[in-house]
């Protein structure tokens, strides 16, 4: 029996309308929705992607997961703890990573991932065990004492990944992982969500790549306009056509035939 | 560990093993105050060069009290009693004399019989010198220092230049004498303070913004009023080794500065006590936790670290003003104690209190307490901006 690690309910958020971001799309509305309603469930083990064009408010999702911004409503439990009622809770359980989340450049590998150890209060041995696989996987092990304002992009890339799982985390939040990076440290990256995957952890992503949610992903969500349009696991959605056919039909579905 | 204190020990790391930044924020302050003042020391001394020789001091109907306090080794002055008051002016329009004093005839006798709370008028003295003379400008002041501590002494039975009389006989003000320069000092201590703050605050907050390193540490099971203090800790440290570098250079630089005018004109600087010390630099400290919380606010605002410099411009200019106030209050420092409770303007008149050789305890204390009450107050606003995603992340 497959155990429910992650529930979204109804989460909602709103973002505030500049006057001339108004003017621009000439509407009268002073809110825009990026997620309304949105509701699912993820279970123990297994990967699941949040699927859905620019804009549909995937980002918005993984950040209210990730307690980084606060739903306008509903409720999201991870591994039961609340993200509005315990965020520290949350954060102790889930490794999140975006392109957003930088590191500061004075700092070298090695420090920063002493540093954000601590902070996740591991312990000073694991840190050490921790710090050595994870350099060596990803080479980091090379640029330890390099600073990172000198590391390469995709350096850069892998160091965030590293910095994101110290802790060991039993939820690991990817938003668009492999966007930005060359075919083979995407190759690098997809190798490392199957293998967190087999050592039992709960992984989700977001992305609007097709090719990588068929590769990777147990169950998907789409996600248009904000709105959860269909959520079922890989196999089940594309049982008569491949999930691109698929995800056309609900866009049309949703928006009417206006995509071109 | 408290998480708290790893953030604090993150920032003073990256601060104190960069050697610029360390150079810029720490050492520059002290070396720039002892420059300044030793090279103001040296400027002075040789425009106040004949105050060398002892000064001329002439008097009306000298009181045989005067002539005894005048003759005690801290003021040391010869007194020379002359009968006309027109030709002890004319001696000082002419620059061969440097201070007149004209007392009552019967001004010991007077003052003797004058009763405080008759409300009639007190014996007045009338002290006069050449303005624009620089040494005659630092004897008058020690001249009216001493008077001032002579009326301390028979319980303010007589007054000094009571209706404001014109005593600069020159007829023009705008001279820089021994007395300006103490005044100098605070006005330059609280912009090293400021400057100090505004080189480390606005990175840490805005910069961290504006770097989107921010975003990092919110994701980490640390509660944001812990993000904020551990900052606000770290900040606090290293604007006060700044502030200690600006004072050690103040310190230092002293002697060379006291110089000025010769012994005569030294004012009452030499004599500093260990208290006067101490409490500069608490109020140093205090002054530095109310400006850092203070810009940290500003800073946590800005979207950018130019955004925050711009905005803490006007804070700099009202210190500055703040600052400038200390060298036209007549000298002294604010006496009642609520100018204490006003920030930056607190600080100032401590310092004026204290350099001006009239520390008043209760009044410091009171400027030191209410600036831990503001940094308190700051704190609470600022752990608020740390809350709202709307100022954390506004881009
Ligand atoms: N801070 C914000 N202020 C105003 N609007 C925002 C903000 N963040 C997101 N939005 C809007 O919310 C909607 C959803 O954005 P979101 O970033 O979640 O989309 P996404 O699915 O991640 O898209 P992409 O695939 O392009 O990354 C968009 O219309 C976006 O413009
Ligand atoms: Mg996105």
């Amino acid at each position: 029996m497959m155990q429910e690690i992650l529930v979204a309910k109804n989460l909602k958020k709103t973002f505030r309308l500049s006057a001339k971001q108004r003017q621009i799309e000439k509407t009268s509305l002073y809110e825009r929705i990026a997620v309304s309603d949105l509701s699912f469930t993820a279970n123990e083990g297994e990967i699941f992607g949040l699927l859905g064009p620019n804009g549909a408010g995937k980002t918005t999702t993984l950040r209210m997961l990730a307690t980084l911004i606060a739903p306008d409503s509903g409720d999201a439990f991870v591994d039961g703890a609340s993200i509005v009622s315990d965020p520290e809770g949350v954060r102790s359980k889930v490794g999140f990573l975006t392109s957003e989340l930088r590191l500061e450049d004075y700092f070298t590998p090695n420090y920063l991932f002493d540093f954000f150890s601590s902070l996740h209060n591991v312990e000073p041995q694991k840190m050490e065990q921790r710090k050595k696989m994870l350099f060596e996987k990803f080479g980091v092990d090379k640029f330890a004492e390099v600073k990172v304002a000198n590391l390469s992009t995709g350096m850069k890339q892998k160091l965030s990944i590293i910095i994101s799982v110290v802790h060991d985390p039993k939820i690991i939040i990817f938003d668009e992982p492999t966007n930005g990076l060359d075919v083979l440290t995407a190759k690098v990256v997809t190798d490392f969500l199957l293998e967190l995957k087999a050592q039992g952890k709960t992984i989700i992503l977001s992305t609007h790549i097709f090719s990588l949610v068929e590769k990777v992903c147990d169950t998907v969500g789409v996600i248009i306009n904000g709105k959860m349009v269909a959520c079922d696991t890989v196999k089940e959605l594309t049982k008569e056509k491949n999930l691109e056919d698929k995800f056309f039909d609900l866009y049309v579905q949703e928006e009417g035939a206006s995509y071109e | 560990m408290n998480k708290t204190f790893i953030i604090a020990k993150k920032e003073l790391y990256r601060f104190f093993t960069d050697r610029r930044l360390l150079f810029s924020t720490v050492l520059l302050p002290g070396l720039m105050v002892y420059i300044i003042y030793t090279f103001m020391g040296s400027a002075f001394s040789s425009m106040f060069g004949q105050g060398a020789e002892a000064p001329r001091v002439l008097s009306v109907n000298t009181p045989a009290s005067i002539t005894a306090i005048a003759a005690e080794p801290q003021y040391g002055f010869g007194i020379i009693d002359i009968d006309s008051e027109e030709d002890g002016k004319n001696e000082i329009i002419n620059k061969t004399a440097d201070i007149l004093m004209v007392f009552p005839a019967d001004f010991d006798e007077a003052v003797a019989a004058y009763e405080n709370a008759s409300g009639g008028l007190a014996p007045d003295v009338a002290v006069y010198y050449e303005g624009s003379d620089t040494a005659a400008t630092a004897v008058y002041s020690s001249i009216i220092g001493m008077l001032e501590e002579y009326e301390g002494r028979i319980a303010n039975k007589f007054d000094v230049n009571r209706d404001n009389a014109e005593a600069d006989l020159s007829g023009g003000g705008g001279n820089v004498g021994a007395q300006m320069m103490s005044s100098l000092l605070p006005l330059l201590l609280i912009i090293f303070l400021f400057t100090a703050c505004m080189s480390v605050v606005p990175d840490s907050f805005a910069g961290e913004k504006e770097r989107g390193t921010i975003a990092t540490l919110l994701i980490t099971p640390v509660k944001r009023s812990g993000l904020v203090m551990g900052k606000i800790i770290a900040l606090g440290i290293i604007a006060l080794c700044s502030g200690i570098s600006s004072f050690v250079g103040t310190f230092l630089s002293l002697p060379n500065l006291m110089n000025v005018g010769g012994e005569e004109a030294s004012l009452e600087l030499t004599a500093y006590s260990v208290e006067d010390y101490l409490f500069l630099l608490l109020i140093i400290i205090s002054t530095l936790l109310m400006l850092v919380s203070l810009l940290s606010i500003v800073s946590a605002y800005a979207k950018t670290v130019k955004e925050a410099t711009t905005l803490a411009t006007p804070l700099m200019i009202v210190i500055m003003l703040v600052g400038v106030t200390a060298m036209f209050g007549g000298g002294g420092a604010q006496t009642d104690f609520w100018y204490y409770l006003i920030p930056a303007y607190n600080s100032v008149q401590s310092m004026v209190g204290i350099f001006g050789g009239e520390f008043n305890l209760v009044n410091t204390i009171i400027a030191v307490c209410s600036n831990v009450v503001y940094t308190g107050l700051f704190l609470v606003i600022i752990t608020k901006m740390y809350n709202s995603e709307r100022i954390i992340f506004a881009r």
